[in-house]
């Protein structure tokens, strides 16, 4: 009985340093790829960027659930993940390093449907290529109160007179951003799944799920 | 920052937030400048990191245009009619976003590894505060294998060239390798794969071919699709019986570096070389590569040097989060192979020199030694 005890525990200590140490290596990956893609995006004014760097985020969170599966191990990762963005040089780092913990919520929960399946790793990636919008808008709000929504809408029906643009029309177009946000964010979850899924079959398959032997 | 200076910040905080939630845009905006100027003059660093181009501006314009947005016009300003109650919440909007802005500037200077440590501490998470600074001890090695994805890129490009649809297929294998590369270090710092390698070490005198042996060996085990990595040393050959130095040579790309050159009049006590500090640097980086990236780790004259625990000998017994190379070659001089088993540990297989024409049974021999005990 007791050795039954002692096995559990060992085998329970080893899973719980596997988790944090998967955390830790793929969140420095992510906090490293933010700064640096990051920092490369930002400065080219690359459109989308925050759409990009998302994307690349759930990607990586879904190749780690290909080696690692574990329920809390995205957002683990995703917390890792902002603590190393903060060696970011310069600039105001508390907004995207709450955006990088939200994405990594967001997948979280939605790679509790499915931890290593397609579909749920596209669905993952769309719902994180979204979510810059969404904490765009709400960094607005925090900054400027919700007033600032009222601004943006009664400026965008100026701007729709001027411009003949009708309120329906302006709503497809709102509609059509998001989805092309969704879809870099898919495509992030696609080959963060495709890249997983190789680098196990193509390598060595390091994370084996048998249990290994106790000694 | 002392506690008459954060008794000033908070009371001035505190003035603008009062001001704020009382609506009162003039007191508002005057207070917020006078919270920036005591922020410029007693914490500087928060200051500089306010100094972003984008939200100035955009605090600019919602001003403004809340002026166009919000009642009725009743004020002309620059040709253009506008109204004073919608300027007077787009102003007190933007001197909220500046104390906020302010604020997180504020957070984010002082947001670093020791903080979320003991935030992370103060919450009961202090794994999560050690996994955040594992994070910041594997950046450099993350760093590393990324270079060494990126060199056999390059390498194979060379080969590849004309042949331009494979350049996908080339940045998959890349980025697939680096996410081995990251799960292989968790599995290290989990202590999983905390196993000592393989040691089969040739063991001769000098001049009897180790090096020749070795480098055979090693493009041997490439045709066969094993990842090779570390140094051989060949001689600088000269006109005379004696070597005029030695090249220093990365087994997986050929690039070479010279080590040793020879003196001109030894002294008795000297060794009869003056070494390159460089390349020892250089043979030493490319060693702990193989060490991470490789699936064997070559590695030639392992000799006096390396028995008083100098030469490549740091670049073997420095402990790194993942030794991936389970199998080290390495060609030790016979009369230094007690001292160097000592500090890298006992040698599993040690092989003598070959006769001349047996080379490709003993090349057969490793080979069915790393068959026997497979990579995994």
């Amino acid at each position: 009985m007791s050795l039954v005890l002692k096995e559990s525990t060992l085998e329970g200590n080893l899973e719980t340093s596997r988790f944090w140490a998967y955390a830790a290596s793929f969140g420095a990956l992510w906090g490293s790829l933010e700064i640096t893609l990051g920092a490369f995006l930002h400065t080219l004014h690359v459109p989308f960027a925050g759409v990009i760097l998302a994307s690349a985020g759930a990607g990586l969170l879904v190749a780690q659930r290909q080696f690692f599966n574990r329920f809390g191990i995205s957002l683990a990762t995703g917390i890792v993940a902002a603590s190393v963005k903060s060696i970011s040089p310069g600039g105001i780092i508390l907004g995207p390093m709450l955006g990088i913990t939200c994405e990594a919520l967001i997948v979280e929960l939605i790679l509790v449907i499915g931890p290593r399946s397609l579909p749920a790793a596209v669905l993952a990636g769309c719902t994180a290529g979204i979510w810059p919008l969404a904490q765009k808008l709400l960094y607005q709000v925090i900054m400027f109160s919700h007033n600032v929504i009222d601004l943006y809408l009664a400026l965008l029906r100026k701007a729709g007179e001027w411009l003949g643009v009708t309120t329906s029309q302006g709503w497809s177009l709102l509609i059509m951003l998001i989805i092309s946000c969704g879809i870099i964010g898919s495509l992030g979850g696609l080959t963060g799944w495709l890249l997983g899924r190789k680098a196990i079959l193509t390598g060595k398959n390091v994370s084996q799920e048998k249990k290994e032997p106790v000694v | 920052m002392n506690t008459v200076r954060t008794i000033v910040l908070a009371a001035a905080a505190g003035t603008c937030v009062i001001f704020q939630v009382l609506s009162m845009p003039l007191l508002s905006i005057i207070s917020i400048m006078a919270w920036l100027l005591l922020l410029i003059r007693l914490d500087p660093r928060t200051a500089g990191r306010m100094g972003t181009v984008k939200f100035w501006i955009i605090s600019t314009l919602v001003a403004l245009a809340s002026g166009l947005a919000f009642g009725k016009p009743d004020y002309l300003f620059l040709g253009i009619n506008i109204s004073r109650t919608g300027i007077e919440a787009g102003l007190l909007m933007s001197a909220r976003a500046i104390f906020i802005f302010s604020l997180f500037s504020f957070l984010s200077i002082r947001i670093g590894l020791d903080n979320f440590r003991k935030a992370a501490a103060y919450a009961g998470l202090e794994q999560l505060g050690t996994a955040a600074a594992a994070a910041f001890s594997i950046l450099p090695f993350l760093k590393q294998s990324i270079e060494a994805h990126h060199g056999s890129r390059k390498k194979v490009k060379g080969k590849v060239k004309k042949k331009k649809r494979y350049q996908l297929g080339l940045i998959v294998e890349e980025m697939a390798g680096l996410l081995f590369d990251t799960a292989s270090l968790a599995e290290a710092l989990a202590g999983k794969h905390d196993v000592k390698p393989k040691i089969i070490a040739l063991v001769a005198d000098p001049g009897e071919g180790k090096t020749t042996i070795l480098e055979q060996v090693a493009a041997d085990l490439k045709i066969h699709g094993l990842s090779i990595g570390g140094i051989v040393q060949p001689r600088i050959e000269s006109t005379g019986p004696a070597a005029q130095g030695y090249l220093v040579k990365d087994v997986s790309n050929d690039e070479t570096c010279e080590l040793a050159k020879s003196k001109p009049s030894p002294g008795i006590l000297e060794l009869g070389f003056d070494f390159s500090e460089h390349a020892w640097s250089w043979a030493r980086k490319k060693i702990e590569n193989a060490r991470l990236f490789c699936d064997i780790l070559v590695i030639d004259e392992l000799g006096l040097l390396e028995a008083q625990g100098g030469g490549h000998m740091p670049a073997l017994t420095v402990k790194l989060p993942l030794d991936r190379a389970r199998i080290w070659i390495a060609a030790v001089r016979s009369d230094c192979k007690k001292e160097i088993e000592k500090q890298i540990g006992p040698f599993n297989m040690e092989l003598p020199i070959p006769p001349k024409n047996g080379s490709i049974d003993f090349l057969d021999m490793i080979r069915r030694t790393i068959e026997r005990d497979p990579l995994e």
